[in-house]
C-alpha cells in the first residue's frame, strides 16, 4: 500500500504552552518500500508513527492509503479502519498472555475462525522461530525473543501497512545485528510496506530502500542511503550520516583567475570545481577518508601536526588541526603517530559546499 | 558473625511478639467458643456445644446474618469495583480536564465522619423505604469505599505502560475492549485487592448496618453478633465467640484463595525488565 502525507502538522499542548512536533511533513512512501524515518530522539518520529497508525490525530494536513484519505480535514479513521500493524521499542507484549495468546491476540480482536487463528499463529511463529515458546508468558523470555514475538504479532495480520519504533534499540550489539538482517529479509519476503523509526544511523543505511531525515519536526533529505551518504542536503544530514562522522570547516571562498578555492584565514585549503558557487563565506564539509594524510609534501597539502591516532582495526583515525579547525582523518599508515608532522590533502572532488 | 546472630534473634523475637499480639485475641475466642464454660477457660472441658447452638438455634438467626452478611458485602465488593475501574481508566487513561482535581475531590470526600452521615442517610433511606433491604447497606458501603478503590485502582493502572494500550488499540481494540481485554486482566491483583479490601471494608461494617436495618432481613453479622442476647439479658460469651469464629472463616478462605493473584507481580513481562 502507498502512503502519502501531505503538509502534515502536529502540535502539541503542555502546560509550557503550544509547541510544534511535526512540521509540514510531504512524503510519499512506495507500495512494498522499506521506508527509514532517521532523526535524534525528541524530532517527532515516534509522533510520526502514531499518526499513521491512526493514535494520534494530525492538526493539519493529510495522510492518504492506497489514495485513500484517512485523515484530513473534516475526516478521521481510526486504527481499527487502517489495517495497520506496530512493533513497540518496550515490545509492548499482553503479560497475562502466553506468547501464542498474544500473537493471535488481534485475529480474537477480529473474530477470525478459531482453526484459522491457530494455522495462522504458527506459520508466524515457525517464521520467526518461536514455535518452542508458544506456551510460555513474556515473562520468562529473553529480550530478543519478546521482539520476535512482538513481530510476529505484528505480521500475523498480514497488515497493509508495518510501522516499527526502534524495535531493535532495547537488544544488545550483537542481537540487534542479527535481528536486523533478519528483519530485513521478512520484509523482502513478506513485501508489506514498512516504516522504520530509528536514531541509528547505521541501522537506517542498511534497512532502508529509502531514508527520510528528520530533524526538529521537519523533513531534512530524503534520499536512497548511497544518496544521503555522498549528496547530504545540508551539514545536519552531513554529519549525522557517516561514521566517523563528516568534518566540518567554516572557510572562505575565494576566486582566483577564474578558479574557485576554499580557505580558511589565508590558507588556501582545496580547490572547488562545483559551478554557481559565489564568494564569500561558507562551511565545506568531508568525509574523514577522504582526506589524505602523507609523511612527505604533495601538491595542494597543508602542514599538520598529528595530536591524536586513534586505531580502529583496518584504519587510524587520526585528529590534527587543519588551518585552525579541529579535522579527523582515516589512514593506514600505521608510522603517522602522534606528534608527528605531516601533510593533509582534501580530495577536491570529495568536497561538500553548505552554504 | 556475632551481628547476624543478633539480627536473627531481632528479627525472630519481632516477629513472634507481633504474631502474638496479633493471634492471642483469635486464640482466646476460639478457647471461649469452645469451652463447656465461658467464664473459666478449660474447666468442665471442650464442647462443641456453643457452635450447635448458634448454627441450630432458629431464632439466634445467626445464618441469615452470615447471608445477608456475604450478599451485601459481595454485591458491595463488585458494584465498587466495576464503577472504580471505569473511573481509573477514565482517570489514567483518557484526556480530560481536571483529573487532579477529581482525584482530590474524592480524597475529600472520604475524610467525612461516617457518623456525620448517619441521620440524613437513615432519612433518606426510610423516604425511599429501603430500611432493611439490601439496598439500604450496598448504597452507602459502594459510596463510601469508593475513594479508597479509586485510589488503589489508579495507581495500579498507572503502573501499566501506556505503549500496552496503544498497542491494543492498533489491534484493534475498542476503548471498552482495551479496559476488560488487557488492562483489567493486566491489573488482576490490584482488581483483586480492591475486591476483597471493599468486601472485608462491607463484612465488618456496624454503624450503618445497625441505623438502617431492623431485623434479619436484612441485618448483618457485626449488628447479629451485638444483639445476641440470653433469655434474662445475660451475655452469651459463648455463643458470641463460636459465631464470631464462623464469621471469621469467609474473609480467610477469600484471602488464601486469592493471594496468589494478588502477591503475583503486576506486569512482569510487559515491557522490557
Ligand atoms: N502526547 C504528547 N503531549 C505533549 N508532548 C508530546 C506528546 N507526545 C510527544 N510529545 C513531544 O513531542 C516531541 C517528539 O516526541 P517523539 O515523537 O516521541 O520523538 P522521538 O520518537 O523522535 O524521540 C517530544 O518533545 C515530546 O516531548
Ligand atoms: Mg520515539
Amino acid at each position: 500500500m502507498n502512503i502519502s502525507l501531505k503538509s502534515l502538522k502536529k502540535d502539541f499542548t503542555s502546560a509550557r504552552g503550544k509547541f510544534t512536533v511535526l512540521d509540514s511533513v510531504d512524503l510519499e512512501i512506495k507500495e512494498g518500500e522499506f521506508f527509514v524515518l532517521l532523526g535524534p530522539s525528541g524530532c517527532g518520529k515516534s509522533t510520526l508513527l502514531n499518526l499513521l497508525a491512526g493514535l494520534e490525530k494530525p492538526s493539519s494536513g493529510e495522510i492518504s492509503f492506497g489514495g485513500t484519505l484517512m485523515a484530513g480535514p473534516g475526516k478521521f479513521t481510526g486504527p481499527r479502519g487502517r489495517n495497520v500493524a506496530m512493533v513497540f521499542q518496550s515490545y509492548a507484549l499482553y503479560p497475562h498472555l502466553t506468547v501464542f495468546g498474544n500473537i493471535a491476540f488481534p485475529l480474537n480482536i477480529a473474530k477470525v475462525p478459531k482453526p484459522e487463528i491457530k494455522e495462522r499463529v504458527e506459520k508466524a511463529a515457525a517464521m520467526l522461530g518461536i514455535t518452542a515458546l508458544l506456551g510460555s508468558k513474556p515473562g520468562e523470555l529473553s529480550g530478543g525473543e519478546r521482539q520476535r514475538v512482538a513481530i510476529a504479532r505484528a505480521v500475523v495480520r498480514r497488515p497493509d501497512v508495518l510501522l516499527f519504533d526502534e524495535p531493535l534499540s532495547n537488544l544488545d550489539a550483537q542481537l540487534r545485528l542479527a535481528t536486523r538482517v533478519e528483519l530485513k529479509k521478512l520484509q523482502r519476503e513478506l513485501g508489506i510496506t514498512s516504516i522504520y523509526v530509528t536514531h541509528d544511523q547505521v541501522e537506517a543505511m542498511t534497512l532502508g530502500d529509502r531514508v527520510a531525515v528528520l530533524k526538529d519536526g521537519k523533513l531534512q533529505q530524503l534520499d536512497t542511503p548511497m544518496g544521503l551518504y555522498e549528496r547530504p542536503a545540508n551539514r545536519f544530514v552531513a554529519q549525522f550520516i557517516g561514521f566517523p562522522p563528516m568534518n566540518l570547516m567554516d572557510c572562505t571562498l575565494t576566486e582566483e583567475a577564474g578558479a574557485m578555492a576554499a580557505g580558511i584565514g589565508g590558507v588556501r585549503l582545496v580547490p572547488l570545481k562545483k559551478p554557481g558557487l559565489k564568494t564569500g563565506p561558507a562551511s565545506i564539509g568531508i568525509r574523514p577518508s577522504d582526506i589524505e594524510v602523507s609523511r612527505e609534501p604533495v601538491p595542494g597539502s597543508v602542514p599538520v601536526r598529528i595530536d591524536l591516532a586513534e586505531p580502529l582495526g583496518r584504519d587510524i583515525l587520526l585528529s590534527f588541526s587543519l588551518a585552525g579547525t579541529e579535522v579527523s582523518a582515516l589512514t593506514g599508515d600505521a608510522g603517522l603517530t602522534e606528534g608527528r608532522e605531516a601533510h593533509a590533502r582534501l580530495i577536491p572532488e570529495k568536497v561538500h559546499v553548505f552554504i | 558473625m556475632k551481628s547476624e546472630t543478633t539480627e536473627r534473634i531481632l528479627l525472630w523475637a519481632g516477629a513472634l511478639a507481633m504474631a502474638v499480639f496479633c493471634l492471642t485475641p483469635f486464640l482466646y475466642m476460639f478457647a471461649v467458643s469452645l469451652s463447656a464454660r465461658p467464664d473459666q477457660i478449660g474447666a468442665g472441658g471442650f464442647t462443641p456445644a456453643n457452635y450447635a447452638t448458634v448454627l441450630g438455634t432458629p431464632s439466634l438467626h445467626f445464618l441469615d446474618y452470615l447471608r445477608n452478611s456475604l450478599i451485601v458485602s459481595a454485591l458491595s465488593a463488585i458494584i465498587t469495583v466495576l464503577i472504580a475501574s471505569l473511573a481509573a481508566y477514565a482517570i489514567t487513561r483518557l484526556e480530560m480536564k481536571g483529573k487532579a482535581v477529581v482525584l482530590f475531590f474524592v480524597l475529600a470526600v472520604s475524610m467525612f465522619p461516617q457518623v456525620s452521615l448517619i441521620g440524613y442517610l437513615f432519612k433518606l433511606m426510610s423516604d425511599l423505604g429501603l430500611i432493611n433491604t439490601y439496598a439500604a447497606l450496598v448504597a452507602p458501603y459502594v459510596a463510601w469505599i469508593l475513594p479508597l478503590s479509586l485510589w488503589i485502582l489508579v495507581s495500579y493502572f498507572d503502573q501499566i505502560p501506556r505503549e500496552l494500550d496503544r498497542a491494543a488499540i492498533v489491534d484493534g481494540c475498542s476503548p471498552a475492549q482495551v479496559l476488560y481485554k488487557v488492562i483489567l486482566p493486566v491489573a488482576l491483583p490490584g482488581v483483586l485487592s480492591t475486591a476483597l479490601l471493599s468486601f472485608i471494608f462491607a463484612f465488618n461494617e456496624f454503624i450503618f448496618a445497625l441505623i438502617l436495618t431492623t431485623d434479619y432481613s436484612a441485618r448483618t453479622i457485626p449488628v447479629g453478633i451485638a444483639m445476641f442476647q440470653g433469655l434474662h439479658g445475660e451475655i452469651p460469651w459463648g455463643n458470641i465467640m463460636a459465631a464470631s469464629a464462623i464469621t471469621t472463616a469467609p474473609i480467610m478462605l477469600l484471602t488464601a484463595v486469592f493471594q496468589r493473584h494478588i502477591i503475583q507481580g503486576l506486569t512482569r513481562g510487559a515491557v522490557k525488565g
